[in-house]
């Protein structure tokens, strides 16, 4: 297994819980991002500061996706939000 | 409710005969309720009360009716509801109940739920709560209802938090391929991290926070299992709740001490919360609260608290609850039990109730349903029944009662109406005075009410009854 | 009038000069908290030389209204002589008062035609009969400034009682026009405010009060962060039919402070401030500030409202930008992700 990579929260990022979405705005870069489905799902796992494991595990259950398959769909999302710059990474 | 206000006197009445109705039921649900010199005549199925004088009611018991009576006779017969039957044919869920876990990381003086020393209860399985979430959604769908509710019990169930970062998530994708709408509610004692509160203030509907009281109250009622004052911590989650979207409802429990502070309890949880409504509940004696010194209130003074402190909360807009004297309400069953809702315990078990199996069983009742097995529920038909027939029309002391399309006969495990000697149980009797000044309040008369409250031996008189019916009147 | 005329593009053309940062009132509602509470205090009264510099940025803005604003802003020591340097550059006054000021800026304010001055005065519910002496003496002023006057009330508790407000107009012949507020959290929300959960309660009272006030003649001119959904439909009608000013509003009201910089407004002071420089023009400042809350915008008070068709068409701006911003929060994680071989 290669080194693993850690990733925080944008300094500049808030965000709240709408109705059926997740708004993410960066303060400093007056962006804004609007998370559904699953990648809300995501996020709020995240927030609340499941391991990645865990949140596999827990998509895998809640899609009824093979763990490989969630695996791939939480990859997705993570380097998704990176690649916005809603999450850097952090040491 | 819809009500008029006749005072009639002797002197206005004629003679006649009342038409009487043929439907035994009618004059089972006419009662006749003595208010100081006054008598309170109310008729709860057709949402209708009456002041009336000692003559008026005599010929109202005897079918004597003319000039005025025979106005208010004929609207207290009209527009009578149907009484409220138990549920019949097929078991439909009225809303899903999870327990995530009957763990707690608190250790109420008075709770019956209290952990042995250091015994860990297990979590519910997410692949149960997928199962259970999965048919109950299936069971809404199919029932042709547009709304669903998933409420969580404990213990506490933030201690099992990841059944609930599932179940959420779940219900809420179901639902939406389903087009219904889901809401949730859950019942916690708020000891936990500003993250996790602010989750439930975003995903939950209705929150339901046990909050005792001032640090004095709460620390000594709801310490943590290692001593510690919870105060602080459930406060700070009253307050991020209080901002958060969610409902946020306050759950005192009252004890002898704090019957006469409830005004100033109720004062306090509006200056410093958001609550949408605040409910008191005198305390359920348990071996736990006997042993801490803890005693369940008076009647009385219960009910004169709880009657300060409801207004208080009602000039705040904030919504007194005290359920079992709720007079807009008419029901069986005062809980869940009987009315179709499946609660899943952590082992997959599916009550009717979400007490401790050990307490129910004590009381010589069985509330399991069924099991969930093979990611489907297996609900045993004879059970669902023998919780249906866990009502009112079973309760031979409530059958003479004002109360008892409102109240319902209370909690099927641990209240039982009567003691030994026959009179009102502690909790019939502070229900009955609240559910008097209620109705005595949506008459107008709340200077009436004052005064009848204000008056031991009135509102003895009003409480001590054994049958409230107009027919029963000498 | 007193909300600020609109330029020719119909925009907004409003911007309050802080004169004061002293008060003689400690209103729990009061949302300069944050301001007060900034990392640089401002003077407490703004000099004759910086005043003349606003009425600039006033001119050069397209701004005919000098509104002047504190704390209390007649306090100021030299509150007659800013009066008379506005009126010289033909701008209407207009004062944002809490009623209590000193009989100099009263005779001054008295003094002026009333259709070159206006003042608001913001009144709070008596506290008790004859001990009650700042009622008294807002009473007097009231009296005393006739047609000039009109009352502002700020709804700050659920359980207010607003009525009071009408024999007030009627015994001292104020303009028979109310503003109607509601009591808005700073972003800190250290003062005391109203949640958007009260907002239904809150509307109760103002359907009560525009009944009253339809009876007496009164009007009602709502401020912002009212929202279209806290009344109900029949709600609205009545609002109607008392011809009350009904609005859905929350824009960059532009305070600039006796330092110089410029806020949103007193809500949104906190989150930053822009320096009134020698070209800033109020709609520049507009601009920057409808930029830097745009993404804000998105959402509004309820989760409801980025979805909502109200908001979605303009109609209703989703509240309060403050009541908005506090349903934000940061959250400092950390994500450990693994680096796993992944077959599919």
């Amino acid at each position: 297994m290669a080194d693993a990579q850690i990733y925080a929260c944008s300094p500049d990022l808030v965000w709240l819980q709408d109705d059926n979405m997740v708004l993410l705005v960066d303060r400093r870069r007056r962006e804004s991002w609007r998370l559904r489905g699953t990648d809300a799902i995501l996020w709020t796992w995240t927030a609340l500061g499941y391991r990645y494991q865990a949140m596999t595990r827990m998509l895998a259950l809640l899609l009824g996706l093979s763990d490989n398959t969630a695996q791939v769909r939480v990859d997705e999302a993570i380097q998704a939000w990176h690649v916005a710059g809603i999450i850097e990474h952090g040491g | 409710m819809n009500s008029n206000t006749l005072s009639s006197t002797g002197t206005a009445l004629g003679s006649g005969q009342l038409p009487r109705s043929s439907d035994l039921q009618s004059e089972q649900n006419l009662f006749a309720i003595p208010v100081l010199n006054h008598f309170l005549l109310y008729a709860p199925l057709s949402g209708l009360a009456a002041l009336v004088n000692g003559v008026a009611l005599l010929h109202l018991r005897d079918g004597i009716i003319d000039g005025p009576l025979s106005e208010l006779m004929e609207a207290l017969r009209a527009n009578v509801r149907p009484a409220p039957r138990p549920i019949q044919g097929e078991f439909v869920p009225h809303f899903l109940g999870l327990l995530p876990t009957r763990d707690c990381n608190l250790a109420c003086r008075y709770c019956g739920f209290q952990i042995a020393g250091g015994h860990h209860h297990a979590s519910m399985p997410l692949t149960l709560a997928r199962d259970a979430v999965t048919w109950y959604m299936d069971q809404v769908r199919q029932s042709g209802s547009r709304q669903a509710e998933v409420h969580f019990f404990g213990g506490e169930a933030f201690c099992a938090e990841e059944v609930l970062d599932f179940s959420v998530p779940l219900s809420r994708q179901l639902a939406l391929d389903a087009g219904i709408s889901v809401k949730f509610e859950v019942a916690t004692n708020g000891a936990f991290s500003e993250e996790r509160c602010r989750w439930a203030a975003d995903h939950l509907d209705t929150v339901v926070l046990s909050l005792d009281g001032p640090a004095d109250v709460q620390d000594l009622n709801r310490p943590y299992r290692g001593g510690r004052g919870s105060f602080q911590t459930v406060t700070r989650s009253a307050t991020i709740l209080s901002a958060g979207s969610a409902d946020l409802y306050l759950r005192s429990c009252v004890t002898a001490q704090t019957a006469d502070r409830l005004p100033e309890i109720a004062d306090w949880f509006c200056q410093a919360f958001h609550p949408a409504g605040v409910c008191f509940e005198s305390l359920q004696p348990t071996p736990q609260s006997e042993a801490a010194g803890l005693q369940p209130p008076d009647p009385l003074p219960f009910a004169r608290g709880f009657i300060k402190a409801a207004r208080l909360l009602a000039s705040h807009d904030v919504e007194p609850i005290y359920t079992a004297a709720d007079i807009r309400a008419l029901r069986v069953s005062f809980c869940p039990v009987g009315q179709d809702v499946a609660i899943v315990s952590p082992d997959g078990v599916i009550n009717a109730c979400y007490l401790l199996q050990s307490e129910w069983e004590a009381k010589g009742l069985d509330l399991r349903l069924g099991r969930m097995s093979n990611r489907a529920a297996c609900l045993d038909e004879g059970a669902v029944q023998a919780a249906r027939d866990l009502n009112v029309w079973n309760k031979p002391h409530c059958e003479r009662c004002f109360c008892k399309w409102h109240c319902a006969g209370g909690c099927h495990v641990n209240h039982q109406p009567a003691d030994p000697t026959g009179a009102h149980a502690r909790l019939c009797v502070q229900t009955r005075i609240i559910a008097v000044w209620n109705i005595l309040n949506s008459l107008g008369r709340a200077d009436l009410a004052e005064e009848w409250l204000a008056d031991d031996e009135a509102v003895n008189r009003t409480e001590a009854r054994p049958s409230d019916l107009l027919m029963d009147v000498v | 009038m007193l909300r600020g005329s609109s330029n020719t593009a119909g925009r907004l053309t409003m911007a309050n000069l802080i004169i004061s940062t002293v008060c003689n009132q400690t209103c729990a509602y009061c949302f300069t908290a944050d301001h007060r509470n900034g990392n640089s205090p401002a003077p407490a009264f703004l000099d004759i030389h910086d005043f003349n510099a606003r009425l600039d940025f006033l001119d050069r803005s397209g701004m005919e209204h000098a509104r002047l604003l504190g704390g209390e802003p007649t306090l100021h020591p030299g509150f007659t002589e800013l009066v008379e340097s506005a009126l010289a550059r033909h701008k209407m006054i207009v004062v944002f008062s809490n009623g209590l000021m000193p009989d100099a800026a009263l005779d001054c304010l008295a003094s002026l035609p009333i259709a070159v001055c206006h003042v608001m005065i913001n009144v709070n519910a008596p506290t008790g009969g004859a001990t009650d002496t700042s009622f008294k003496r807002r009473r007097t002023a009231l009296t005393r400034l006739g047609e000039r006057a009109m009352l502002s009330f700020n709804i700050d508790r659920v359980n207010c009682q607003p009525e009071f407000l009408l024999p007030l107009i009627a015994e001292t012949g104020c303009r028979p026009l109310i503003r109607l507020g509601m009591a808005q959290p700073c972003l800190s929300g250290s003062n005391a405010h109203i949640h958007p959960k009260q907002y239904r309660a809150v509307a109760q009272i103002v359907v009560r009060l525009a009944r009253a006030a339809s009876s007496a003649g009164v009007k009602l001119d709502m401020d912002c962060g009212f929202v279209r959904c806290m009344f109900s439909p029949e709600e609205l009608e009545t609002l109607t039919e008392a011809k009350a000013d009904v609005g859905w509003r929350c824009n960059p009201i532009l305070d600039i402070d006796t330092a110089g910089q410029v806020i949103h407004c007193f809500p949104l002071a906190s989150f930053g401030a822009l320096p009134l420089a020698e070209n800033t023009t109020a709609q520049a400042l507009r601009d920057a500030f409808t930029a830097a809350a745009q993404p804000f915008r998105l959402a509004g008070v309820y989760p409801e409202c980025s979805n909502c068709g109200f908001k979605l068409n303009g109609e209703c701006t989703g509240g309060c930008l403050a009541a908005t911003m506090r349903r934000f929060r940061s959250t400092p994680f950390r994500l450990t992700v693994p680096c796993l071989e992944v077959t599919v």
